[in-house]
């Protein structure tokens, strides 16, 4: 195996991960701060409001108690464990005052249900085709905040963290005309996305995709370019000239092994110019890879025009390799680009 | 460390199932009706024949026919066929992966890569519902001869080869028991593939002579013509089979030697890359995979364009080229490996092949106006060599006919069939058996080389058609010859696929075409 050492890349890479993590950190201080003042608000009124109805039973008489002495402090969780026994006889109400407590275990989502921030739980998830056949992706599930989504298009499979608002969209090419689309949400369901991409028969496309952290990457070189050329198309350098192709990087790294996917897209146009684009495999070892067996998976197009999926398992030398990179050329096969 | 690995690989494929213990395997066989009942040790399980040593010697029983009991009986659900391949590169890095990939898929196998470098790795195929391996397919790239040394160890049970086995080393497996891997059981021709020139695709040249590319090749013409500046010769890596290639078909002919082989080599893929980046550079590649580079169609002495196609080479009307071969040992294959091989004669591994650059073995036809240049010489040759009364004949004859692209060339000098043109022996024996030609009339059709006088040649030229259509008719022993008739002619120099000044010319020269009328 070939280990190349690409200090400046490597460079790279940390600077861009560290202008990224500035930003994830950055977007997460405006998520908190949307979060922070509702609970603040809300807690006190949900004691306000909560503690003199419950009057019926033993727990809430010592919360009471207890919210008598010290006013103004949040309930002790254990205190409303019993709210939906009270005597509430508006359910959208006693919903809306369970969900405003964060103490309090919310009901499974289920018919029209609500939400922690008392919408009605909406799931829709719609694609539409875009230029250079790419498909925008929009999925709501009001009642899925914070929970794993994985998306799947054919064979190529790729998860994200729903944030707070329910709400993301997404751009992911297209592998056929007709491309459905699927997002399966943690509780099971599945939710279904067809959608007609015109051009996406004008694109030749192969994937590499792989759960957790694998170092792994798909690098392009087209018409004989070199590393660092123009035409070398990867993860740090994802568009190439007005001729070349584009990587789309989808998912997001998540603790328990999300999967992620780059896709290698080359336009066949009028004007294209034949010859070939080469493709590598190639693994950065780091400190969560080195010494390790990385498993991935490989997508590419077959002699019927079928997207076939192809494991592709290989061992990561030793730590003491950390910063280099492991290149195989020859898992992908080459893109023969031909004349139009 | 690696050799070491994929010998006691090769020693599992060798043993196809690894006995819990070292003891002898107590086995006895019996029919499914129950009948007849044979005991003895098992010598090896493929995942389909038992063969085992009895009181009456080694018997092979086929395992759908008799149900084993017995300590050394094989678990059949744990079974897992193993074998490999190694040698060119050309030929393991897309190639035969691709035909192994779409052939586990056709089936509904998960496939799994194991790659240990690029030039050393495994496949793992799996039931798309179990997580258990049902095969484990080696390969190790690195040359031709390589490979054949590694069939000859016993080290792989295929060789991949961009050559045909040499005499001396068919001898070695002979002697190692291997069998005779020169027959049509033990070799076969998977692709084909030939040399061509490339450029870079600025560079205005898109005919060359092959002399003068020889010359280039050679270290004595270093200018491109018209001031153009120097040229640099990109070369293939001293141990390359391209290498070994280039020297034996352009440059042996004529007395010349390649230059000094690069101290910086690349693999084919980086040669072709720097072809292309270079406006200054030349180098010879595989047809299947030119990369970003310009293709350069060569002329014969003559001035005549060699045809580059796919047809041309199917029909082997391209003087370069290059059948790709599979060598197998004598011994038994596992099942799976063997239903790989018959996968790789089936239309959809012959789109497997095109689909990776490589020209399949597919029949196909080229009309008559697809073979304008091949007319014209023959009317050229009027007067001059023939008489035009030969000529017309000629024409009267292929007017309204088509030609199939299977061909038939000799070796040297001699009668015998080369090897691309064996496997069309076959190949229309098995047409005409499935009766692919009814009501139709093929017609064998003997050319020469312009050596000599014109009668004598269209004499040769005949008993060679004759010839080919006696093996054609051997071997299609199921064909009724009431339904396709198999007509013979003998036209001589006529109709040259390329000038008769060098060994190539004249070896392209000397052929049976085959008709269909």
């Amino acid at each position: 195996m070939v280990l190349r050492n690409r200090l400046l890349a490597a460079a790279g890479t940390l600077l861009i991960a560290f202008v990224a993590g500035q930003f994830v950190q950055s977007s997460d201080k405006i998520v908190e701060s949307a979060h922070k003042p509702v609970s603040e608000t809300v807690t006190p009124y949900a004691v306000k409001t909560v503690v003199p109805l419950s009057t019926a039973t033993a727990d809430v008489h010592l919360a009471a108690a207890h919210v008598d002495q010290v006013p103004g402090l949040p309930v002790a969780p254990t205190a409303v464990r019993n709210l939906p026994a009270l005597a509430v006889q508006n359910d959208a109400i006693r919903q809306r005052l369970t969900a405003l407590d964060d103490a309090q275990e919310k009901p499974e989502p289920e018919g029209r249900e609500l939400n922690a921030f008392g919408q009605p739980c909406e799931t829709s998830f719609r694609a539409k085709a875009m230029d250079d056949a790419m498909v925008k992706l929009s999925l709501r599930a009001t009642c899925h905040s914070n929970e794993v989504v994985e998306f799947s298009q054919d064979r190529l499979r790729f998860s994200y963290l729903l944030p707070e608002t329910g709400e993301m969209e997404l751009m992911v090419p297209a592998l056929s005309d007709l491309s459905v689309f699927v997002a399966e949400m943690r509780n099971g369901d599945v939710l279904t996305a067809p959608v007609q991409v015109p051009d996406a028969s004008l694109f030749e496309r192969v994937a590499l995709q792989w759960r957790g952290e694998t170092g792994l990457q798909l690098h392009a070189f087209e018409y004989g370019a070199a590393y660092g050329e123009l035409g070398h198309v990867w993860a740090q350098a994802p568009q190439s000239g007005d001729q070349g192709g584009f990587l789309t990087r989808i998912g997001t790294a998540l603790p328990l092994g999300g999967w992620q996917a780059e896709v290698y897209s080359f336009p066949q146009k009028t004007d294209t110019v034949p010859g070939a684009v080469r493709l590598n495999v190639e693994a950065e070892v780091t400190q969560s890879n080195c010494n390790r067996q990385i498993l991935g998976e490989t997508l590419q197009v077959d002699a019927a025009g079928q997207m076939q999926a192809v494991e592709l398992s290989m061992s990561v030398p030793a730590c003491d390799a950390v910063g280099e990179y492991l290149v195989l050329k020859n898992i992908l096969r080459d893109m023969k680009i031909a004349q139009n | 460390m690696i050799r070491f690995f994929v010998g006691a690989a090769i020693f599992a494929a060798l043993v196809f199932v690894r006995a819990p213990a070292a003891q002898a395997q107590d086995v006895a066989l019996t029919s499914r009706d129950g009948t007849i009942s044979v005991s003895g040790t098992l010598l090896s399980f493929d995942g389909e024949f038992y063969e085992v040593d009895t009181a009456y010697g080694r018997l092979v029983l086929d395992g759908q026919g008799v149900r084993c009991a017995g300590t050394g009986c094989p678990d059949l659900n744990a079974f897992v066929a193993e074998f490999s391949f190694a040698g060119a590169p050309a030929m393991g890095t897309a190639l035969i992966p691709a035909l192994l990939e779409d052939f586990a898929h056709r089936r509904g196998l998960r496939v799994r890569r194991v790659a240990r470098s690029d030039t050393e790795f495994s496949y793992e195929l799996r039931a798309a519902d179990i997580d258990q391996v049902e095969a484990r397919v080696g390969f190790r790239l690195h040359s031709t001869g390589e490979g054949f040394a590694d069939l000859l160890a016993g080290e792989t049970s295929i060789a991949m080869a961009l050559r045909e086995i040499r005499a001396d080393e068919a001898q070695l497996m002979r002697d190692a028991g291997l069998g005779d891997v020169t027959s049509a059981a033990q070799a076969r021709i998977v692709a084909l593939d030939a040399l061509v020139p490339i450029v870079a695709p600025g560079n205005p040249l898109r005919r060359i002579r092959v002399s003068d590319l020889a010359h280039i090749l050679a270290g004595d013409i270093t200018e491109w013509p018209g001031g153009r500046g120097p040229i640099t010769v990109h070369q293939h890596a001293r141990d390359s089979g391209m290498r070994e290639a280039i020297a034996d078909l352009l440059l042996a002919p004529i007395g010349l030697k390649p230059m000094a082989a690069p101290k910086l080599p690349l693999d084919h893929t980086g040669l072709t890359d720097a072809v292309a980046r270079d406006p200054f550079g030349l180098s010879v590649a595989r047809f299947s995979d030119p990369g970003s580079a310009q293709l350069v169609l060569l002329e014969d002495s003559c001035g005549i364009a060699l045809p580059l196609s796919r047809q041309a080479l199917k029909a082997e009307d391209y003087p370069f080229t290059a059948p790709l071969f599979l060598y197998l040992p004598k011994k038994r294959l596992p099942l799976l490996a063997r239903e790989f091989l018959r996968y790789l004669d089936t239309t959809a591994a012959q789109r497997v092949i095109r689909d990776v650059g490589f020209v399949d073995q597919g029949r196909e036809q080229i009309t008559l106006n697809q073979q304008g240049e091949r007319l014209a010489a023959a009317i050229s040759k009027i007067g001059e060599d023939m008489p035009a009364p030969e000529v017309q004949r000629l024409i009267e004859t292929l007017r309204g006919a088509v030609r199939l692209t299977n061909t038939f060339r000799f070796r040297g000098g001699s009668s015998d069939l080369d090897a691309q043109s064996v496997g069309n022996v076959k190949a229309l024996a098995d047409a005409l058996e499935r009766g692919e030609f009814n009501g139709k009339t093929l017609v064998f059709i003997g050319f020469s080389d312009g050596e000599g006088g014109w009668e004598v040649n269209r004499r040769i030229a005949r008993e060679r058609a004759e010839a080919v259509r006696a093996a054609v008719r051997k071997l299609a022993k199921a064909a009724d010859f009431n339904d396709a008739s198999l007509a013979v002619e003998g036209f001589g120099e006529a109709m040259p696929v390329a000038c008769d000044d060098t060994d190539w010319g004249r070896h392209a020269n000397r052929r049976v075409e085959v008709w269909l009328r």
